[in-house]
C-alpha cells in the first residue's frame, strides 16, 4: 500500500485555522431540539439520556446545542473573553459522539459535533485556556512519550522475552496498556502467540499515539507523535498494525492520515477484535474449551460511534469473539450506536475526575440492571474508568478487556 | 451593583450550583431558529429551581426588584417565545421533571413542567396508557405544549385539549390552583369548579401571567391497533372533501393532508423530486373497528381519485406507528437547515386557497422547497383546521433572512384577507392585540391585573 499525499503543509494550516469558522453556517441549523441528549427511543423503546455531560451538569450550556451556540458566539466575536466557566463547559465534553449519532439521521445539522467540539477545544487552547491537567500530560508526552509521567524506557517492561519477533505484524500497545493496564497488552501478545501470529513491537520507537492531545485541542503537538509513529511503522516494513487500544485505533486509522495530509497510510490498522474475528472466520483460531461466562459488553466510543463516522464501526467483532469463546452476552439497553460513554475520554478523567467517575458509575448501574456482574469492553481506558467506578461502588463487579478473556480461552 | 445583589439573593434561594450569570451559560438562550422574526437577546442570569417553593421565592424577588422573568420548561424554545427580550432571569424549569402521579382510575397524570413527552410516554405505557403527543420532538415539555395548545398526531379524533388543571405561581409569589383543585386539592381531576375554568385563562399566555409548576393532564387508553395509511391525490383541492367526510364520520384518528414540492421532497428523501399531494391517515381502535373504518376510508379515497401507496420508501410502517405514540422524526422538517412556518387555525373548505396563496408567495420569493399541511381538528364544528405553510430555508444566509421577513408579512396579510380563525399560538411575530378590539383590551387588562409590574416574559403577547 502506498502513502498518498493530498495537501501541502501551508494548505493544511489554512484549513485547520479556518475550521471552527467554517462551521458557522451549520451553527445556524441547530434549533435546540435536544434530541442529541436522549438515546434513540424508537429503537430502544425507552427514554434514556445519552449525553453524560448534560446529564451531569444540567445547564443548557453543557448540551451539544449549548456548545454549538458558544462556538457560534466565539466565531462571530460575540464572546471575546473566555471565562473559566466556558472552559469548563467545553473541556468537560467527553467527545463520545453520542450527540452527533442521534442528530445526524434526523435533522438538517450536517456537521459532526465531535469534530466541532474538538476544534472548539483547540480554539480555547490557542487563546491560552488549556487546562493545567491537559498541559501537564502534554508536557509528559513531549518529554516521556507517554501522558503518565512514566519513563519511556519502561514502556515495554511488561513484554515477556521471546514473544516478539523481528517480523510480521506490528502490535501497537499504547500508553495505557503499557503503563497502567498491562494485563491487556500481555493478554493480547499471548493471544497472538497462541494463534501463531508472528508480531513485533516498536520498542523505544513506539510513542504515545497522540490521542490525549487530539482529544483536548492540542492538535499541533500531536503532529510530531503522528509523524514519528508513522515513520517508525514504515521502517519495519509491516503492512498491518494491530492495536488493542480503542483510542490508538481511532487515531492511527482515522486521525493520522488527516493530521499528516494523507489520503491513506502505507499500512493497514486493525483493532485486535477485528484481527481475531478474521482468524476465527478463516478457521485459524478455534476454541475447543468454551468459557462459561455471562457478561455484558460495553462499546467504547473510539472504535464504535467514532469509527462509524470515519470508517466502519467496530460493534460486532468483539461480540463475535466473545460468543465464539462461549460468553453469553446480555446487552445493556444502551448499546452500539446508543452506548453510554464510560466517561474517561476527551481529557475528562484527568480534569474532571468526579464527573468522569459518575459517568462510569451510571454505566455500571446499567450493567447491573440487566442482571450480570461482569462487563467486557475493548478499550484500556474504559477498563480503567469502569473499574474505578466498580471500586467506588464497592460492588462485586468484574471488568475485563476482551483481550483478557480471549487469552484465557486460547490457553 | 443591583444585578450582583439580585444574584446573591438567587444564590441564597437555590445554591450556587443552580445559578449562573456567566456568559457561557447565557449565550445558549439568546436566540432560536426564528431569530429572523424575533431578535436575539440574552438573559442576565439563568436559574434552575427544583421546587415550587423555590419558584415562589424567585418570583417574589423578581417582583420586588421589577426584574423580568422568562420561564422555559424543558429547554425547547419555539418562535421566540422564550427569548429574554428585555433581559432578566431565565427560569429554566428542567429540574422540575417529576411525574407526581399516574392515576389509573382517573386516567390522568400529574406532572411538573420539566417532564418531557418521552419521559411521560414511557411511564404511562407501563400502566397501559397513552399520552397524546404533538408533532414535535419528544424532548418537548408536556405542560408547556398543552398550555400553548400544540398540534397532535391524533388531533382529528382527540382534539387539542388535554389539560385539566394547573397550579400556577403568580408574579407576587402566590399560588393559584385551577379547576376542582381550587376546591379540593385531593381531587384535582376536574376542570369544573364553581366558576369559570381559569386554566383556560392561562393557556396561550406564553409564561406572561405566572409560572406553571404542576398540571393534571388527560391520559388515554392505548389502542389495540394503529394502522397508518398514505394516500396520494392529484392536487390539494382533491383532499378537502375526503378529509371532511372522514373527520365527520370519525373514521380516522389522524388526517394530515399535505403537499410537498419536488424541491422539498429532494431535501427530505434525497431521491424524490416530484411535487406530491399526500394524506397521512392513522386508523386506531380494536381490530374490528379498524377493519370497518379502513373499508370506509378506502371507498372515500377512491371516490375522490386518491389511491393508497403500498409502501413508503422513506418512511416505514413501524416508524410511523412509533411516531404516532412518541414522536422522533418530526424534526426531519429541518433537514434543509431551517424551517419557517406560519401556523394558524382556519376553515377546511378554505384550505385550498390558503395553500395556493402561501405557495405562490413562497415561489415568488424564490423558495421552491415548500410544504403545506392542513389538519382537521376535533371537535370539527366550524370545520376547525390547523394549517401550516412551511418553507425550508437557510438562516445562515443573510439575504434569505431578509426574504423570510418579507414573506412573513405577506403571508400574514394574505391569510387574513382570505379569512382565518386566528394564529396557532401567541407567537410575538403574529399576535397584534390592537387588531383584536375589546378582546385585545381585555387580554391586556388581565395581564396588568395579574402582573402589574410586567415582570413575566415581557415583550410577548399581549404586548
Amino acid at each position: 500500500m502506498k502513502e498518498v499525499k493530498i495537501m501541502k503543509n501551508d494548505e493544511k494550516k489554512r484549513v485547520r485555522e479556518m475550521m471552527l469558522s467554517d462551521y458557522l453556517g451549520e451553527f445556524y441549523h441547530c434549533f435546540h431540539c435536544h434530541l442529541c441528549t436522549v438515546a434513540d427511543w424508537h429503537s430502544l423503546d425507552r427514554w434514556l439520556p445519552i449525553c453524560p455531560t448534560f446529564a451531569y451538569y444540567g445547564f443548557e450550556s453543557f448540551s451539544a446545542a449549548g456548545k454549538v451556540e458558544i462556538a457560534r458566539a466565539l466565531v462571530e466575536r460575540e464572546i471575546n473573553d473566555v471565562t473559566p466557566r466556558i472552559a469548563q463547559i467545553i473541556f468537560s465534553c467527553t467527545g463520545c459522539g453520542a450527540c452527533f449519532e442521534q442528530c445526524r439521521e434526523l435533522t438538517g445539522f450536517k456537521a459532526n459535533h465531535t469534530e466541532i467540539f474538538e476544534d472548539l477545544k483547540e480554539n480555547l487552547v490557542e487563546r491560552g485556556h488549556a487546562l493545567p491537567k491537559h498541559i501537564g500530560f502534554a508536557k509528559s508526552i513531549e518529554e516521556n512519550h507517554n501522558p503518565y509521567y512514566e519513563p519511556h524506557e519502561a514502556r515495554f517492561e511488561w513484554l515477556e522475552e521471546g514473544l516478539a519477533k523481528d517480523e510480521g505484524v506490528v502490535y501497537f500497545a499504547g500508553c495505557t496498556s503499557s503503563y497502567r493496564e498491562q494485563q491487556i497488552a500481555k493478554s493480547t501478545v499471548r493471544s497472538l502467540d497462541a494463534a501463531d501470529i508472528p508480531f513485533r513491537v516498536l520498542e523505544e520507537d513506539e510513542w504515545c499515539c497522540g490521542s490525549p492531545l487530539l482529544r483536548t485541542g492540542q492538535r499541533e503537538k500531536a503532529k510530531e507523535t503522528a509523524r514519528h509513529n508513522v515513520e517508525a511503522i514504515k521502517k519495519t516494513g509491516a503492512k498491518t498494525v494491530i492495536t488493542s487500544c480503542a483510542g490508538c485505533y481511532r487515531v492511527l486509522k482515522s486521525d493520522y492520515p488527516k493530521l499528516l495530509g494523507l489520503r491513506r497510510l502505507a499500512f493497514d490498522v486493525v483493532h485486535s477484535s477485528q484481527f481475531f474475528t478474521s482468524l476465527i472466520d478463516e478457521g485459524k483460531v478455534k476454541f475447543d474449551d468454551k468459557i462459561d461466562m455471562t457478561a455484558t459488553y460495553h462499546d467504547p466510543c473510539h472504535i464504535g460511534r467514532h469509527m462509524g463516522v470515519y470508517g466502519e464501526p467496530v460493534y460486532e467483532e468483539p461480540r463475535k469473539v466473545l460468543e465464539e469463546i462461549g460468553v453469553d452476552i446480555v446487552e445493556m439497553p444502551r448499546n452500539r450506536e446508543n452506548a453510554w460513554c464510560c466517561g474517561s475520554g476527551g481529557g475528562v478523567k484527568s480534569a474532571f475526575p468526579d464527573f468522569s467517575l459518575w459517568t462510569a458509575g451510571e454505566r455500571v448501574k446499567e450493567a447491573e440492571s440487566v442482571g450480570v456482574d461482569t462487563i467486557v469492553t475493548s478499550c484500556p481506558f474504559c477498563v480503567r474508568n469502569l473499574t474505578d467506578a466498580v471500586e467506588e461502588s464497592g460492588k462485586p463487579f468484574k471488568v475485563y478487556d476482551l483481550s483478557e478473556i480471549l487469552s484465557e480461552a486460547l490457553k | 451593583m443591583r444585578a450582583k445583589k439580585i444574584e446573591r439573593e438567587l444564590v441564597q434561594i437555590l445554591g450556587e450550583e443552580n445559578v449562573s450569570s456567566d456568559v457561557g451559560d447565557l449565550i445558549p438562550f439568546e436566540r432560536d431558529d426564528q431569530f429572523a422574526l424575533v431578535p436575539p437577546h440574552r438573559p442576565d442570569i439563568v436559574v434552575m429551581p427544583s421546587t415550587r417553593e423555590e419558584v415562589q421565592e424567585i418570583l417574589k424577588l423578581a417582583n420586588r426588584h421589577k426584574v423580568p422573568v422568562v420561564p422555559l420548561a424543558s429547554g425547547i424554545n419555539r418562535k421566540g417565545l422564550c427569548i429574554a427580550s428585555k433581559g432578566g432571569i431565565l427560569l429554566d424549569l428542567r429540574r422540575m421533571n417529576r411525574i407526581l402521579e399516574i392515576n389509573e382510575e382517573m386516567m390522568t397524570a400529574t406532572i411538573e413542567p420539566g417532564v418531557s413527552f418521552g419521559q411521560l410516554v414511557k411511564e404511562a405505557r407501563k400502566k397501559g396508557f397513552r399520552v397524546i403527543t404533538p408533532y414535535a420532538p419528544s424532548t418537548a415539555s408536556v405542560l408547556a405544549n398543552y398550555m400553548l395548545r400544540g398540534i397532535y398526531g391524533t388531533a382529528t379524533r382527540y382534539g387539542i385539549d388535554h389539560l385539566i388543571n394547573i397550579e400556577v405561581v403568580l408574579p407576587d409569589g402566590a399560588i393559584l390552583q385551577t379547576g376542582s383543585a381550587a376546591f379540593n386539592q385531593s381531587l384535582p381531576y376536574c376542570n369544573i369548579v364553581n366558576g369559570p375554568d381559569l386554566c383556560k385563562l392561562f393557556q396561550a399566555n406564553p409564561g406572561t401571567l405566572g409560572v406553571v409548576t404542576k398540571g393534571v393532564i388527560r391520559l388515554y387508553e392505548m389502542p389495540e391497533v394503529i394502522e397508518p395509511l398514505i394516500a396520494l391525490y392529484p392536487d390539494y383541492a382533491s383532499m378537502v372533501e375526503p378529509s371532511i367526510e372522514m373527520t365527520r364520520r370519525n373514521l380516522v384518528a389522524s388526517c394530515w393532508p399535505m403537499m410537498f414540492t419536488g424541491a422539498a421532497m429532494k431535501i427530505l428523501t434525497d431521491f424524490m423530486e416530484e411535487d406530491i399531494y399526500m394524506m397521512w391517515l392513522y386508523l386506531e381502535g380494536d381490530r374490528g373497528q379498524v377493519e370497518r373504518d379502513k373499508e370506509a376510508v378506502e371507498k372515500i379515497t377512491e371516490r375522490y381519485n386518491g389511491f393508497f401507496l403500498p409502501e413508503v420508501p422513506m418512511l416505514d410502517r413501524d416508524t410511523m406507528i412509533k411516531d404516532q405514540i412518541w414522536e422522533r422524526t418530526s424534526v426531519k422538517g429541518w433537514k434543509g437547515g431551517n424551517m419557517y412556518g406560519c401556523s394558524f387555525y382556519g376553515v377546511m373548505k378554505s384550505v385550498t386557497r390558503y395553500y395556493e396563496v402561501t405557495r405562490e408567495i413562497s415561489k415568488r420569493h424564490g423558495f421552491d422547497a415548500f410544504h403545506y399541511e392542513s389538519v382537521p381538528v376535533a371537535p370539527f364544528h366550524g370545520q376547525l383546521t390547523y394549517n401550516d405553510p412551511c418553507i425550508f430555508w437557510d438562516a445562515s444566509d443573510t439575504e434569505q433572512v431578509k426574504e423570510i421577513r418579507e414573506i412573513h408579512e405577506e403571508i400574514k396579510r394574505s391569510l387574513v384577507d382570505i379569512g382565518i380563525y386566528g394564529w396557532f399560538r401567541p407567537f410575538p411575530s403574529v399576535v397584534d392585540t390592537s387588531k383584536l378590539g375589546r378582546y385585545g383590551e381585555m387580554w391586556r387588562k388581565i395581564k396588568e391585573l395579574i402582573d402589574p409590574n410586567a415582570i413575566m416574559n415581557p415583550g410577548k403577547p399581549p404586548l
